[in-house]
């Protein structure tokens, strides 16, 4: 079944970039090649004047040959991240229609495989596309224990990966390579969420709910540590497997301990759940007695929050973006993304397009050079750019630094958007909250 | 450590109850199918899924429930017609080809809702009328809710009627008991296999719509549903429509108390359960040994 499943999501995510990409389709390559060989060097010399010899003849190879930049898109389009890996595959052809599907003057490639969410599956799914399609770089997967299955394999192939989410915290810590970066928010989002909780919301005891699983069994501590750390009292935790569906048991276990806390957390709820949690938690009239306080992902624009509609109205959460970020560079992805998808972008479309265009500017550093892969690792770790929801930087172990948000959620016009309130910089994977 | 409170254990029940009912949808016309014909259909849930989508894209063009509902019904009545008919009739009493076609349905079906439907999750708002809470003492309980055991109750009863006051209820027992002294009489029975495997899959479509907006649609909500559909099926007895009403109740109940005491055990408390029940009772509740 997950074969066939997978099949099927590969023809669609694959099918798209044909169509629409109309400047510099990838299969109009040999045109631009046979135009280039008089312009290769000129990207080359003033792009990496520094270079020893030898890269800059392999740069002259690849840049001026016109051969494909092959790039892997490596995200689950169907299983319990369909959300993320759709949203996230959209936002990574919203950069590269940007730019014209090229780097310099070498054309660009997307390949896409859907994982499913299968650990195993992304494995094979990592080989398949760097062993047969030969792709230079991947973007992916979503979740956490994804990510980990693929780590080994990466970091010995040395192919830069670039995950959007993957939270698990050994891929920035004791599992960091050097081919592995994590361009948006992860644990620290959680960190941040529960000094929220204590001292911007001033809730004094927690209940914590969060999916049964690595992530989100580490989204519920590090929300713990930081909310007890800064005064308040988890005072119950549960724990439904991920992609639950019928929530209610959870909602009316909550109901009978209501009196007890001043907050319900949701610090990694994610998906169908996401939805039929926020539903019901209104259903239940529990929205009225005790407030709703989540991440990003259970409210988000692009995907769940359509759904929950006004079920959803007043909840309040902590995420590294909003749509309604007063930023240049985020009027301008939005603007973007409305006029290439004719809808709404969410977190997941942004994580997508800030990963791809992470890479980006690193590919431009080295004019689209990827074979010498330590000058490409370099460039990437040190890129820094202003991204639609702040200024992007990594640390040392390649975790970008963040900008948290605390938003609610209010009616603007015809729907539903988070408004930020407040924010705190400068968010890092091992972040000290000011006391 | 979970609550106890009176309350909390009435919300419970309400909550066991309400799954159950939807499960019952989905199990009494398995439960048909089975007993009649002596197939499995594994096709059962994936009217549920595609019900649940059509209903959801009918709802989002007109607004209007009642006509989501009534299309998901017919969709999975014709869709069980249709793959009767056309399909599963052509491998008259070969029980395993029939079972492993209906097992090649579900991937089509699985197919055709990806390629329609993307495979984002989404979910229905309920009807106004029917949204927001009915209040019992200070704790709130979803009269959506309310609405689907008050719906079930009515299909249970009204299924009932029909079996067992009805002609054509009578010619459905009679096939359940002995298939072969039905045909002998001069019923055409493939017909009546038709009709029922209509119903069946209509009582599924059913479901689908009314579970969408507290369960969401997603792809692999036909095998989640189907899943616990067969736990009723096996609890209750094959072919038992009262034993499936039943352990529509069981199965609700013990999905929801196990989830709500042991979160992190939510299968083992289903599953123990029915494999206590086979070893005890082989047949099932009420099922015919």
């Amino acid at each position: 079944m997950v074969a066939l499943l997978g099949a099927t999501a590969c023809q669609q995510a694959a099918t798209p970039p044909a169509t629409s990409a109309p400047p510099a389709k990838p299969t109009e390559a040999p045109k631009p090649a046979a135009a280039q060989p008089t312009e290769a060097p000129k990207p080359a010399a003033t792009t990496a004047p520094a270079a020893p010899v030898p890269t800059t003849a392999a740069a002259q190879a690849g840049a001026g040959s016109g051969e494909p930049l092959k790039i892997g898109v490596l995200l689950s389009t169907t299983g319990p991240f369909a959300f993320e890996g759709q949203g996230g595959t959209d936002g990574i052809r919203l950069y590269w229609d940007q730019e014209g599907n090229k780097v310099g003057n070498r054309p660009v490639q997307l390949i896409a495989e859907d994982t499913a969410g299968v650990p195993e599956q992304a494995l094979t799914k990592a080989k398949k596309l760097v062993e047969q399609d030969k792709v230079q770089m991947l973007v992916g997967p979503v979740g956490s224990n994804e990510g980990l299955a693929i780590r080994n394999y990466v970091h010995e192939q040395k192919i830069p990966t670039v995950f959007g989410y993957a939270i698990a915290k050994a891929l920035t810590q004791d599992q960091a390579s050097p081919y592995i970066f994590r361009s948006t928010g992860s644990l620290q989002l959680s960190a941040a969420g529960g000094w929220f909780a204590a001292r911007k919301l001033n809730y004094k005891r927690a209940i914590v709910v969060a999916a049964d699983y690595a992530a989100g069994h580490d989204a519920a501590d590090y929300f713990k540590q930081y909310f007890e750390g800064a005064g308040g009292k988890v005072v119950q935790e549960i724990f439904p497997p991920l992609n639950a569906t019928d929530v209610a048991p959870y909602i009316t276990q909550i109901q009978g301990m209501a009196g007890q806390a001043d907050a319900v957390v949701l610090p990694q709820i994610v998906g169908v759940t996401a939805i039929n949690f926020v539903k019901a938690y209104n259903d239940f009239g529990l929205k009225s007695q005790v407030p709703l306080f989540t991440s990003a992902v259970t409210v988000d624009e692009g995907s769940t929050l359509p759904e929950e509609g006004q079920a959803a109205l007043g909840v309040r959460s902590y995420g590294d973006w909003a749509p309604t970020l007063d930023l240049p560079e985020n009027k301008k992805f939005i603007d973007d993304f409305r006029a290439k998808y004719n809808k709404e972008p969410g977190q997941h479309h942004m994580y997508g397009y800030v990963a791809m265009k992470t890479f980006g500017e690193a590919l431009k550093k080295v004019g689209g050079n990827t074979e010498d892969k330590d000058a490409l690792v370099d460039a990437i770790s040190k890129v820094e750019w202003d991204a639609p929801n702040g200024h992007l930087k990594f640390d040392d172990k390649h975790q970008a630094i963040i900008t948290v948000y605390l938003r609610n959620i209010e009616q603007q016009g015809d729907r539903l958007v988070n408004v930020v309130s407040d924010k705190v910089d400068g968010v890092d994977q091992f972040w000290k909250a000011p006391s | 450590m979970p609550t106890l409170n009176p309350i909390t254990l009435t919300i419970q029940t309400l909550n066991g109850l309400s799954l159950g009912m939807l499960l019952f949808m989905l199990a009494s016309g398995l439960t048909l199918i089975t007993g009649l014909m002596g197939i499995v259909n594994l096709a059962q849930g994936s009217y549920y899924l595609l019900a649940a989508y059509v209903g959801v894209s009918v709802l989002a063009v007109t607004g209007n429930f009642v006509l989501a509902v009534v299309v998901g019904v017919l969709l999975g009545a014709t869709l069980g017609l249709v793959m009767q008919r056309f399909f599963l009739h052509r491998f008259y009493q070969q029980d395993l080809a029939q079972v492993l076609m209906t097992f090649g349905f579900l991937f089509v079906f699985q197919d055709i809702s990806l390629a329609i439907w993307k495979g984002a999750p989404v979910s229905p708002q309920v009807p106004p009328l029917l949204s927001g809470p009915v209040f019992i003492g200070q704790i709130g309980y979803p009269s959506y809710r309310v609405f689907i055991i008050g719906v079930g109750l009515l299909i249970a009863l009204g299924l009932w009627l029909f079996v067992e006051r009805t002609r054509f209820g009578a010619i459905i027992r009679a096939g359940v008991d002995d298939e072969e002294m039905l045909r002998g009489l001069g019923i055409n029975v493939p017909i009546l296999f038709t009709l029922v495997f209509a119903l069946g899959a209509g009582l599924a479509g059913l479901s689908g719509v009314l579970g969408s907006p507290i369960i969401g649609i997603y792809p692999g909500v036909d095998l989640n549903v189907l899943l616990l559909a067969f736990v009723v099926l096996i609890v209750g007895g094959l072919g038992s429509l009262k034993g499936a009403f039943l352990a529509s109740f069981v199965v609700g109940l013990l999905d929801n108390f196990g989830k709500a005491f042991f979160p992190e055990l939510s299968q083992f408390t289903i599953f123990v359960p029915m494999a206590l029940i086979l070893a005890v009772k082989p047949t099932g509740l009420f099922g015919k040994a």
